[in-house]
């Protein structure tokens, strides 16, 4: 067990936005968080690692109370990838090496620099180093981010709708990549995400979210043609495509 | 296996490449300052300014030199160099290019906060040397800490404002900047108004501070704007990691382990005491926190660990500049500086704008 989030509620003034969330996950697992929009899905990813200061709950990595840690130390286990990246001209080399905030005292030293190195190259971007990050593309921006997530060498890795801007290609590259990440790293990645097909065919462990409260969590058998209907008020088929499987919308 | 030319060389290459940039700024500002220490009215050659320098020269020149130009030439250095390194810190925490503190009202809250101690507090008296007194050269306002207080207060007032409209309002960008001309207006109205109230010699020391002057101070003042100058400066460059990581935006600062509250409130009353000490000494001094960071973003880059110290050495470099010129172009005598930035800098930042984002 890594990451254990025990009964997480949040709020904003007006409405309640997660009523209690519990749930936990291994090392080396990608788990995907899926719901409708509003569900709470990117404030549950938010709370994890004090972006936003829940009401209620527990976040435990390896049985240390993550929240009272301070900012730095949380980012030293934690990397996330937010949806928006804040257009911005930094290189791609300085913006990767970002993720070595958390470590650095005064200066990157040579190991920050050569982490750095690493993650761009295990995001593939090795011909951007030295390009601005605003003029690339919308596919080698997300791998940007990821890089300097890896470059934080986290033990958990949260992703906030990873694809929902790519292309099929880069959609597929950077879920590969994700999934490659968690094995390899042996890091715990949780992704929200929208593309139900994309989540059955990368994801392990699957968070239903409705309304701010899971209504189903566990693997792939946990996703029936019910509880989809129930989460997102939409009639599916599922199959299997390829060796994959797949949810295809029915009906009016 | 890395290949030979591996990315971590290129980067190296790279920075080495922005720290020599910035040497070729500082050697280029003590150039300038050396050649503003040479032109005036009384010229002098470089060999008779090391004379000087040495304290080998003859009165006139140690005069000219430690009395006339020595103090304008420093105060241009610092004042420029703070009001740049206002800009690029407000432009980075309200992540809005147009951020500076005279656009967003911050000089004219500092200048109505020193009009209304002149006036209402009657801070204003208005000591002249020998013949000359009245001529606005040799005018000091008397109870200078006390109207430098109430400059900081009237700054600090309108930062307050641009941060609550900041977050509390959850405003856009462009909505601040116009909230700052809002505010811009409303402090010149305010400034007005008691400039209406106020008697002939209280009004001559406020335009004394609405003419952004760098040949005022003296050097106990440069001292003092050194003193708020040096460690602000340390203390953004301290956090040069931090700004990084905000402009990549508000959630992944925090997630890179940044405290984004204590950093804005900090960067923002620092760059507000900044700007209220260089303008309650020197007068408001337009544009130049916002043309000098985007200058320096151009030349280096946004990495704040150039561009702090580029915008700063920019900033004083074109103070300077804009200084001298402005004391060789009459014969008569010395512009002030601020009509200049002024003049300078409105253009050059059309021409920003008009060239767009690219680099």
């Amino acid at each position: 067990m890594i990451l254990s989030v025990e009964g997480i509620t949040f709020g904003y003034r007006s409405a309640s936005v997660l009523g209690g969330v519990s749930f936990s996950m291994e090392r080396g697992t990608v788990s995907a968080i899926l719901g409708v929009n509003g569900a709470g899905k990117s404030t549950l990813l938010k709370c994890i690692n004090r972006i936003l200061r829940p009401a209620k709950g527990v976040v435990l990595l390896d049985e240390t109370d993550l929240h009272k840690m301070t900012q730095t130390e949380i980012a030293r286990h934690i990397g996330y990838v937010p949806q928006k990246y804040a257009d911005n001209r930094l290189t791609v080399f300085d913006a990767v090496l970002l993720g070595r905030k958390p470590y650095i005292k005064w200066a990157a030293t040579k190991r920050d620099i050569e982490i750095a190195e690493n993650a761009i190259r295990a995001m593939k971007l090795e011909k951007f180093v030295l390009r601005p990050v605003s003029e690339l593309s919308g596919g080698e921006m997300q791998k940007v981010i990821i890089a300097r997530a890896l470059a934080q060498e986290p033990d958990i890795l949260l992703l906030d709708e990873p694809t929902s801007n790519l292309d099929l290609k880069n959609q597929v590259d950077v879920m590969n990549l994700i999934t490659g990440v968690a094995r390899e790293k042996k890091v715990a990645v949780v992704i929200s995400i929208h593309d139900l097909n994309l989540a059955l065919r990368f994801a392990g462990v699957f968070l239903l979210l409705k309304n701010g409260v899971i209504r189903e969590c566990g693997g792939k058998e946990s996703i029936t043609t019910r509880i989809i209907r129930e989460v997102y008020d939409v009639d599916v088929v599922l199959g299997e495509v390829g060796g994959y499987p797949v949810a295809i919308p029915v009906g009016p | 296996m890395k290949a030979p030319d591996g990315i971590a060389h290129a980067y190296s290459a790279y920075t080495r490449k922005k720290t020599l940039l910035f040497l070729f700024f500082l050697v280029l500002l003590a150039a300038a300052a050396l050649l503003a220490l040479c032109v005036g009215s009384y010229r002098l050659m470089p060999m008779q300014i090391i004379d000087t320098l040495l304290g080998r020269s003859g009165e006139a020149a140690s005069i000219v030199v430690w009395n006339i130009r020595a103090p304008r030439i420093v105060a241009a250095v610092i004042a420029g160099w703070g009001l740049a390194l206002a800009g690029v810190v407000i432009q980075c925490i309200l992540n809005n290019p147009l951020g500076s503190p005279f656009t967003l009202g911050i000089s004219h809250g500092a200048a109505f906060g020193a009009a209304f101690a002149i006036v209402v507090l009657g801070e204003g008296a208005v000591r002249g040397s020998g013949d000359n007194a009245g001529v606005i050269e040799n005018i000091a306002v008397n109870g200078i800490y006390s109207v430098t207080l109430f400059a900081f207060l009237g700054a600090v007032l309108a930062t307050v404002v641009i941060i609550i409209l900041a977050r509390i309002r959850k405003m856009a960008p462009e909505s601040i900047i116009l909230s700052g001309v809002a505010l811009s207006s409303l402090f010149v109205s305010g400034t007005i108004l008691i400039q209406y109230f106020a008697e002939d010699v209280e009004l001559a020391s406020i335009v004394f501070w609405t003419f952004g002057d760098v040949g005022r101070a003296s050097w106990g003042e440069i001292l003092l704007m050194a003193a708020v100058t040096v460690p602000a400066t340390a203390w953004f460059f301290m956090h040069r990691w931090s700004f990084n990581a905000l402009s990549a935006g508000e959630d992944a600062a925090r997630s890179l382990g940044v405290n984004v509250e204590r950093i804005r409130i900090w960067g923002m009353l620092g760059a507000a005491f900044l700007s209220a000490m260089i303008v309650s000494f020197l007068g408001v001094i337009g544009f130049l926190g916002l043309v000098a960071p985007h200058m320096a973003r151009r030349i280096v880059g946004e990495d704040h660990r150039f561009l702090v110290p580029n915008a700063c050495i920019l900033g004083g470099l074109l103070l300077l500049a804009s200084d001298t010129i402005g004391r060789t172009i009459l014969e008569s005598g010395a512009l002030p500086v601020g009509v200049i930035t002024s003049f300078m800098g409105a253009p050059l930042f059309l021409y920003l704008l008009v060239r767009g984002t690219r680099r």
